[in-house]
């Protein structure tokens, strides 16, 4: 089985969020404190610019805040995902009406999503295990999911959810969610796979069909 | 997504990278993977994707999203405020509606009752209501308010403004107290959309075509009001 970080701060969210459903408000700023990396991190990876993750983060929050008196689950961090998915999908639903709209809209990231192409405020190559240039390429590979697999596949792979909490997160069954990262990572798969040069030190490609160790 | 007629999904290989298999599916996995070195070579896959987007690095928030009174309390009372319009919209769509529904229950009685002529069937209002389709519809029922009722339940909270309608639609048509609430409301509802032609409401022969017109008055009203409501709608939502 996998580690999944975070479930042993359930206990601390639920107690936190009695107090928010009182309407604290510092009770929930502990919250925003505790998931604040997380759920930008989220909505960067879904929407590719720093202000739109901003945008999104901070009306996820709001809308969380106004919400938690309705809360149920059991644990805090399917439910802020949640919200914070539907704020990216608003978004990414906006945009795609504005593009269909707009005569002027940029060319459809048929070729590498200029649309979103923003600045990326991720921490630099030496940061991450991977090189910059992977790092960059996984990125636009990631961002051509179509969103409902890039979420699930950024819920799991990213975020380190289980199915469950993920299924909770989209509000879809578990048997949707595992076809829904399988679909999107066999995509990616065979993007890497078309990108040896780039891509060679983690995907071999076909023909040297063994695993070794 | 898997070449039919394999045993093994790629769905499958892929849940059994995340460990979310039950004991069974993962030993039948396990058994296959032995023998089938393009399932392996699909795992190793499915791994080295999963492990290069873990590598990813992690976001860190550029400022903080702690939220102030302020950013929960003006927004709310923004919002409320800016809904008060299109409620308002709605309920002056749904009185304009229950008020047309009543107005054909009462002409029905009217023409039933055979105190109406029938010639005076206006071609300002025959298209109004052939476009709506309730026309026929409402010919083919038995003349009571039991749409009306339907119709006001669905919507809660505008009782209170419906109710003062429904006792005119209930009782026939001869009693002149029921006929002036009728024909006071169709003229403040048909008079600012239709001047000229509210005014006849003096003979006897004239009630089917005041009725016709005050059910085109507030057929009027309720689509101008409906269509006024989602045009806000639409806006607020962009």
């Amino acid at each position: 089985m996998m580690e999944r970080a975070g479930a042993e701060t359930a206990a601390e969210d639920v107690e936190l969020i009695e107090r928010c459903r009182r309407g604290d408000l510092d009770a929930f700023n502990l919250l925003v404190a505790a998931y604040q990396d997380r759920v930008y991190g989220l909505c960067l990876r879904m929407l590719g610019s720093q202000q739109a993750a901003e945008d999104a983060a901070q009306e996820a929050f709001i809308s969380a805040f106004r919400n938690v008196a309705g809360i149920r689950s059991a644990t805090v961090r399917p439910w802020l995902f949640r919200i914070a998915a539907n704020a990216c999908i608003d978004e990414l639903r906006r945009r795609k009406r504005q593009s269909h709209l707009s005569l002027d809209a940029p060319v459809h990231d048929e070729t590498g999503d200029r649309r979103h192409d923003a600045p990326d405020p991720a921490p630099g190559p030496e940061q991450s295990a991977l090189r910059g240039e992977v790092r960059r390429a996984l990125e636009i590979e990631l961002r051509r999911l179509p969103d409902d697999q890039r979420l699930a596949v950024v819920l799991c792979d990213v975020e380190g959810l289980s199915y469950e909490e993920i299924a909770a997160s989209m509000g879809s069954s578990i048997g949707t969610v595992k076809s829904r990262i399988s679909r999107g990572r066999s995509r990616l798969r065979e993007a890497l796979r078309a990108k040896p040069e780039l891509f060679g030190d983690l995907i071999r490609p076909t023909g040297e069909g063994q695993v070794s160790a | 997504m898997f070449n039919g007629g394999h045993p093994i999904t790629e769905a499958a290989l892929s849940a059994y990278v995340d460990g979310e298999l039950s004991a069974g599916e993962r030993s039948r996995v396990e058994r296959h993977l032995d023998g089938c070195a393009t399932c392996r070579e699909t795992l190793a896959g499915l791994r080295a994707v999963r492990s290069a987007l873990q590598a990813l690095p992690r976001a860190t928030a550029p400022r903080s999203f702690a939220l102030r009174q302020a950013d929960v309390r003006p927004r709310a009372a923004a919002r409320s405020a800016g809904w008060f319009a299109s409620p308002a919209l709605a309920g002056v769509a749904m009185v304009a509606l229950v008020s047309f529904f009543s107005l054909v229950s009462v002409d029905l009685i009217v023409q039933s009752g055979g105190t109406a002529d029938k010639s005076n069937t206006g071609a300002v209002v025959q298209p109004a209501a052939d476009s709506f389709g309730f026309a026929e519809d409402q010919s083919e029922r038995p003349p009571d308010d039991k749409d009306n009722r339907q119709a006001v339940g669905t919507l809660s909270g505008s009782d209170a403004t419906a109710t003062p309608l429904l006792p005119a639609t209930g009782a026939p048509a001869e009693a002149g107290d029921d006929d002036d609430a009728v024909l006071n409301y169709a003229e403040a509802t048909a008079v600012p959309l239709l001047p000229a032609t509210a005014a006849p409401a003096e003979t006897d022969g004239d009630d089917g075509t005041v009725l016709h017109i005050a059910e085109a008055g507030t057929a009027a009203l309720a689509v101008v009001a409906a269509g006024a409501f989602v045009f806000t709608r639409r806006r607020r939502l962009t």
